[in-house]
């Protein structure tokens, strides 16, 4: 009974430790990284849409919502959130442009460390270059249905909000599907990227503000 | 004559130094010890509102998250629609506590007049000090620390349609509530009254 019990816990606690998958060798994370990079080498605008979930230990269940995400090399991303409410916000240039329900902001993200982090997190999160960034510690691992990059930010004012990024990449496509943000509680974002179109004519009307 | 006069001075005087908020309604003695705020008042229900505050002509948008934990206490969450969290309270017995707040709002005057307001919106079991009626309304009174609080119920519904605070003479912040769906307050509107600060909540239904 005893040793059934420790087999039990002892699968438990491996599957836990590799949620994410098992750790890539070195070869594996080199041909991962230029996969990545061949893939994303050629991309000039992406679109698709999204839904996301933000889940927190005090909620009975996630708050979902949805909209489209539009990008355009080299740095400019929008995230167009339709259900349940009319919300956008536009990253450019180091600006974050806000259109809350027809109520319009604009702010310069430059003097704020932590939502110039963010922006930049997200602008490379869609390019899928994120893990060559200096600002965290990366590591990668294969799982049965995706590769994943995790990545755990160096800064110690950062790691306050933000405790570990996990982006999640198609095996075949190295297309990014899935974005995880969690915070240092364990309260959670999950954004689920789906319909995913590379290089789609977006026009500047896509990104007005 | 002098008890005349002193008979039709103290009704006056005493009608000039009722507050405003009151004006014109009679005072009753109350039956009851406390007053029911219903629009939190349940644990199994997450709350969720699009919010939007108004300082000035500067705004600032989000969601806010309201939990029921116990009998006692709420916790109450502000974050970004991309799920970033801003502000985290839990408050009950009369005190606030940050659980965590970004560094742009993490400043004591800020922290001190959300938390009272919404620990305002979100008091559910408010002792009674006093009673008034008129026209279809009735107001309770209570003290909350150095101010009172007025709650206006509207008969025969019993609906808590609004809370008036004030301090030092004056009506400072005006709640009013919209009821919506199973028991939630579909709008809460917070208006303070000496300051250019405005508080919409309108529920998401999740």
């Amino acid at each position: 009974m005893r040793n059934v019990l420790i087999t039990l816990l002892t699968c438990c606690f491996v599957q836990a430790a590799f949620a994410q998958g098992a750790p890539m060798s070195k070869a594996q994370g080199e041909q991962f990284e230029q996969e990545l990079l061949k893939s994303t080498a050629n991309t000039r605008t992406l679109q698709s849409d999204f839904t996301q979930y933000k889940h927190m230990d005090l909620l009975t269940k996630d708050i979902v919502s949805s909209g489209t995400m539009s990008f355009r090399s080299p740095n400019t991303v929008k995230w167009a959130y339709t259900k349940p409410y009319d919300y956008s916000i536009i990253f450019k240039d180091g600006m974050m442009k806000v259109n809350d329900g027809g109520r319009k902001s604009e702010m310069d993200i430059g003097s704020h460390k932590l939502l110039a982090q963010v922006s930049d997190m997200m602008t490379k999160s869609v390019r899928g270059d994120l893990f060559k960034d200096p600002a965290f510690n990366v590591s990668l691992f294969s799982g049965p249905k995706y590769d994943v990059v995790v990545l755990k930010p160096k800064d110690k004012e950062l790691a306050g909000y933000v405790k570990q990024l996990e982006l999640n990449f198609g095996k075949e496509d190295r297309k990014i599907v899935e974005l995880k943000i969690i915070e240092p509680g364990d309260d959670h974002t999950r954004i689920v990227i789906s319909n995913l179109k590379t290089n789609p004519a977006l026009d500047d009307a896509v990104f007005a503000h | 004559m002098r008890f005349l006069l002193i008979s039709l001075l103290v009704p006056l005087l005493l009608q000039a130094c009722s507050p405003a908020t009151t004006k014109g309604m009679t005072e009753q003695r109350s039956a009851v010890a406390t007053v029911n705020n219903p629009y939190f008042s349940r644990t199994d229900v997450d709350y969720l509102y699009k919010m939007n505050i108004q300082f000035g002509d500067r705004n600032f948008g989000g969601l806010l998250v309201v939990k029921k934990l116990d009998d006692q206490r709420h916790r109450v969450v502000l974050m970004g629609e991309m799920g970033n969290k801003f502000l985290d309270l839990t408050m009950g017995q009369g005190r606030t506590v940050k659980n965590f707040a970004i560094p742009e709002l993490d400043k004591r005057p800020l922290i001190h007049v959300l938390g009272t307001d919404l620990a305002m919106m979100v008091h559910e079991n408010v002792p009674v000090r006093g009673e008034f009626e008129a026209d279809g309304t009735a107001v309770f009174l209570s003290r909350q620390g150095e101010g009172r609080q007025y709650l206006f119920f509207a008969r025969p519904t019993g609906e808590l349609q609004r809370v008036v605070r004030r301090g030092y003479g004056k009506e400072r912040v005006e709640l009013k509530f919209t009821p919506g769906a199973e028991g939630s307050a579909s709008h809460i509107t917070i208006t303070h009254l000496t300051r250019p600060l405005t508080i919409d909540l309108d529920r998401i239904n999740n």
